[in-house]
Order: C-alpha cells, then structure tokens, then sequence
C-alpha cells in the first residue's frame, strides 16, 4: 500500500514562532537550514527547543568520532524505514566533511572493506536496536563493549535512541525533505537504498 | 538466570554520578524511586539531563487530560514491545488514579466500554504512529482531526515521540524493572498480553 505523499501537517513559518528564534539559529548552525520537522513540532515551542539543545549537548560532548555517530543515525533511521532522517545524517556527515563513500555503503557494512570490525559491531547493534521488535541480544552489547567503552556504548544507543523520536515524527506526518539532503541523498545515495517517497515535495 | 536476562549495561550507582543528584531527586518526587534506565543513561549526564526534561517538558506542555497522555505513553510502548516502559508507563496510569480494569484493558481499547470515542480516536492514532515504519497516512489525520486540533495532534505525536527514545533505549539494553512498577505490573495486566521477561528481575 502506497502512502500519500506529506506533509500531513503543514509547517508553521519561521516568522510565526520568534520565540524560538534561538532553536532556528542553534539548527541553522548545526545543519545549515531550518529543518521542516521542528517547523511542525513548534506548536509546542518549549518542548522544541528542548528537544534541538538536547540534541545539540549530545554531539557537542560526544567521544566518539562524528563519522561513526552519523553512520549509526543513517542506518538507525533507514531500518526503522524513515530516509527523511537517513538523509539528514547524510546531510550532517557532509557538513562534518566525513565520507561520503562510506556513508553510501553502510548497508553492506558487514562485508564492505571500509568498515572495522568495532564499527560492525556498532552497526550490527544499530540495525536490532532499531527493529520493532527489538533484536537486541545480551551477546551483541557483550560483543559491543569489547570494542568500546561503557560511555561510548551509551553514546551509539543514544544516538538510535535519539532517532527513536525523529523516526516516529518525521515518517508519521512524512515531512517535506529539504532541498539540501534531498540533493545530497539522490547524488550519493542508491535508489534501492533510499527514495524520497511521501517526502516528496 | 536465562542467557538473555538484562541488564545488558549495568546501572550506576547514584552515588557515582553526584552532578545528577537534583535529577534523581526530582525523579524520587515522580516516580517514588531511581529509575534504571536514567542511572545507565546517566553515563552523558548532561544529556541524561536535557532528555529527562525534554521528555518532561512533553508532558507539561502537552493540554490534554493526564489520563489520555499515560494511556498514550502505555500503548505507545505496548505496541512498540518494550516491556520495561510499558511496565512503568502501566504503573504511572495506576499512580494517576487510572481504574485498573481500564489500564489492563489498554490491548481491548477500541471494543472495550472504558473507553471514550475520543480516547479511542487518540489510541488508534497512536498505535499506527508506533508501528515501524509508521502506519499512519493522510486519513488517519483526518480522523484525528474530528476530535483533535492540530496542536493537540502535534501534542499525541511529541508524547508517543519522546516515548520512542525510552521505548528504544530499554528495550535494546534490557533495563531492569524497580519493584514498584514490576508489581503492579504483575497483578494488573494480563500475563496473555505482558511479561517482565529479560526485564524482570527475578
């Protein structure tokens, strides 16, 4: 069944909302544009920009490098089937100028010569973690912790976590994608991999 | 003990995290005990610290009756099969007053008579939004929109949203349950619909 294209709520303007004049420069900052998601969710403006300085405090204090956090944000958001979030870490990873190449393969991280083996694992927890139900077993965090440590356990969670939210947002009202990630998404992305579907504006 | 019992990452203590002690005073005052799931978050005290407000904020901001926004929380975690926070968000309807035979028949909601057409239109609304990949479309917001305005939409959504973190983190690492919400879980839901399972901590 194919669902209509979004957004099933409309995005207020930017200039509707000048309280959270300070979440749009904070997003503008971190991703180069004022995401449609946060457009929609300011009709609760406190709970926004909450939710952006939270994120904003997770990677500003995160130890492990951007590259591994935007890998797990994109497969995180690609297994829960929400490729407006995939091309958002796509995008991020851009802004941080890590690989585009590695990012357009991280389906095949299991096989793919780019990938270590402290990032398969990684991303082998990723892809469970993110399945409803959740596959998470006692041996793959076990597997995880003899490649990193307890804090950066916490981080990858945090960051599939993290999307928890934006997956079930964004793909729920099927946000409008931006032009930025949209371009990067069709230029770096397979189209098995990932379409823009009820993104579409 | 069964090779998949949790936790899979160990709490800390809460004394090992002595900057977060307002946080776990606040959460002693909500809940009435530490939960797991924050004292292994707490790893990132600072973003242990904006997530727990954000998923407060949610709540506070939120205009919708309190019952409606635990049964959301409930089924939102019932439906994604995290049991830990369905465990908990069962126990906070019964704090707030909720009937148990209600909070039990939250499986039932859309045949059961405990249930208001409203509260029937919200639960429907949230049970597709926690289904992966999300099983609304355009007409399940017309259907919400009989009963809801847009901002008390944008309100279900950020609730079953700011549950999606949880509904993930517990779910992946297996947090044990406390025995306040581990035993009114127990003696209210029917053992057919919930278990602790690797939450339990038996």
């Amino acid at each position: 069944m194919t669902r209509s294209k979004g957004p099933y709520l409309q995005p207020l303007r930017r200039e509707d909302c000048p309280a959270l004049e300070p979440t749009w420069a904070a997003l503008e900052e971190f991703l180069g544009f004022v995401p449609n998601a946060e457009l929609i969710m300011a009709r609760m403006p406190r709970s926004t920009a909450i939710l952006v300085d939270a994120v904003r405090i997770f990677f500003s204090t995160a130890s492990l490098p951007t590259e591994l956090l935007s890998l797990v944000g994109m497969l995180s958001s690609s297994t829960a089937g929400c490729d407006y979030c995939a091309s958002h870490n796509l995008s991020k990873a851009y802004d941080d100028g890590d690989s585009m190449q590695k990012m357009a393969v991280v389906w095949e991280f299991e096989t793919h010569p780019l990938f270590s083996d402290a990032e398969r694992a990684a991303l082998a927890f990723t892809v469970k973690a993110s399945s409803s139900p959740n596959a998470v077993t006692k041996a793959d965090v076990d597997l995880l912790l003899t490649h990193y440590t307890e804090t950066e356990v916490t981080e990858i969670t945090a960051v599939v976590s993290m999307f928890g939210i934006f997956n079930r947002f964004n793909d729920s009202v099927a946000v409008t994608l931006e032009s930025t990630p949209l371009t990067l998404a069709k230029k770096y992305l397979d189209s098995d991999r990932w379409q823009v579907g009820v993104h579409a504006k | 003990m069964r090779n998949d019992d949790g936790p899979y990452l160990a709490p800390l203590r809460r004394e090992e995290v002595p900057q977060l002690e307002p946080l776990f005073e606040m959460c002693m005052e909500l809940l009435g005990f530490v939960a797991n799931d924050l004292l292994t978050i707490a790893r990132k005290p600072e973003f242990a610290q904006k997530i727990l407000e954000f998923t407060m904020t949610v709540m506070d901001e939120s205009t919708l009756p309190d019952d409606l926004i635990n049964l959301i929380n409930l089924l939102a975690s019932a439906t994604a099969g995290c049991r830990y926070c369905t465990g908990h968000t069962a126990n906070r309807a019964g704090e707030f007053g909720m009937d148990a035979a209600k909070v039990a028949a939250i499986w039932e909601f859309e045949s059961s008579p405990l249930y208001s057409e409203r509260e029937r239109a919200a639960l429907m609304f949230t049970l597709k939004a926690s289904q992966t990949p999300s099983g609304l479309d355009k007409p399940d917001f017309e259907a919400a929109s009989k009963h809801f305005s847009d901002t008390e939409i944008v309100e279900m959504l950020m609730i079953i949203c700011q549950m999606g973190f949880w509904n993930r983190w517990n779910d992946s690492l297996a947090t044990t349950l406390e025995p306040t919400p581990l035993a009114f879980s127990k003696a209210t839901l029917p053992g057919t619909r919930w278990q602790a399972g690797k939450h339990d901590s038996m």
